[in-house]
């Protein structure tokens, strides 16, 4: 019921829902691409994102239930994707640290050569801080999502993004005086 | 310092501050200080690299993904420009065995002696005339004033080709020598072109 409504509001109908998903996807689909790479740092890893992006969103279309646009809905799939890639990547890290010695790989990815100083040490920040404060961050800061925007990307409350936020902020400032101070 | 977290939370939210905090920014070092610092955090995040989007790419993958046809797809979208690579290569291939001369390099053409080409060409001119088209032209009377009578001179004198050459080419066989004479040098068939004689 409260789908039918919301299709109805974003002048949807359920047949065509799907050619709709498309057409959102079009034209977000570089924007969603850029997301997943500033949250994962690989750009093989954010076209593999994008391009399993389309096919689950595309699957998952009988379960929308319509409480928020179809751009959301479909930057949530591709947040969802990269915050599970950059988990996994973590937890591969520490096993490979934890079995091999292996420090945590530090080298700057070959997209991020040609950018300046600050947005380098910026990525190099954002790599420590928790998944969800970084999804928040470059939601909010790098693609200008408004709040309440991000937070129903996430699946959150405002609240609760906005003090992701405020943390992210803090680790950030704190990592990025660090590497000022040698 | 209540004032000052609901104050930083906001400016880190990147929100629009109220009125009533500029006072408070204008007074507090440290969210002044964070206002700054979430500016220039701004302008780094906006910084970011944004590589070109791999359309070709993702389109490739999401088939892959979607199952079914999408690999076969896939396949073909992947292995086509090398089949095509494959197919020009070998039409390539067949174009220049078509068209490449057969064996060994042809040799170049050998100038032919002069005087045998001159026999050769008397000989034809004689089987010419001994056709009996020809002889219904007269050409065989014609020869016929040429030929030396077999009576008249031995079998030894009897140049065998006298007869087959036309009255005005005929040269004798002291001319003949007396040309190879008189340039020892040359070669024994050089200079017998009676063409060349005068």
């Amino acid at each position: 019921m409260q789908r039918e409504a919301v299709l109805a509001r974003q002048n949807v109908t359920d047949g065509a829902i799907g050619d709709e998903l498309v057409a959102v996807f079009t034209s977000s689909r570089e924007r969603a691409y850029w997301i997943a790479l500033d949250i994962t740092r690989d750009p093989d890893e954010a076209a593999d994102i994008v391009a399993e992006a389309l096919v689950r969103a595309q699957r998952g279309l009988p379960r929308f239930r319509g409480d928020c646009s179809l751009r959301t809905y479909l930057l949530r799939v591709v947040v969802n994707l990269a915050l599970k890639g950059v988990r996994r990547r973590r937890v591969r890290e520490r096993l490979r640290h934890l079995l091999l010695g292996e420090e945590h790989d530090a080298r700057t990815p070959e997209h991020l050569a040609s950018c300046g100083e600050q947005s380098r040490a910026l990525a190099r920040a954002l790599d420590e801080l928790p998944a969800r404060q970084r999804a928040a961050f470059v939601l909010r800061h790098a693609h200008e999502l408004h709040v309440a925007e991000v937070a129903a990307v996430l699946q959150l409350s405002e609240g609760t993004v906005k003090t992701h936020l405020s943390r992210a902020v803090q680790r950030l400032r704190r990592a990025l005086r660090e590497q000022v101070r040698p | 310092m209540s004032d000052c977290r609901g104050i930083q939370e906001s400016i880190a939210a990147g929100e629009e501050l109220p009125a009533s905090a500029v006072p408070h920014l204008e007074r507090c070092a440290a969210c002044a200080a964070l206002a700054r610092d979430v500016e220039q955090l701004r302008a780094a995040a906006r910084g970011l690299p944004r590589p070109p989007w791999p359309a070709r790419e993702v389109a490739l993958r999401a088939l892959a993904r979607r199952g079914g046809r999408g690999a076969l797809v896939l396949a073909r979208a992947q292995l086509g420009p090398l089949l095509a690579a494959v197919a020009l290569l070998l039409l390539l291939v067949g174009l220049v065995l078509r068209f490449a001369p057969r064996g060994p390099s042809r040799p170049e053409p050998v100038q032919a002696d002069a005087a045998s080409i001159d026999l050769f060409a008397l000989i034809d001119r004689a089987q010419q005339v001994w056709t009996p088209a020809g002889a219904s032209k007269g050409e065989l009377a014609w020869l016929k004033l040429e030929l030396p009578s077999p009576k008249s001179a031995s079998v030894s004198e009897i140049d065998p080709l006298a007869g087959l050459r036309p009255a005005a080419l005929l040269i004798s066989a002291d001319e003949r020598n007396g040309a190879r004479s008189d340039n020892p040098a040359s070669s024994p068939t050089r200079g017998t072109n009676p063409r060349r004689k005068p």
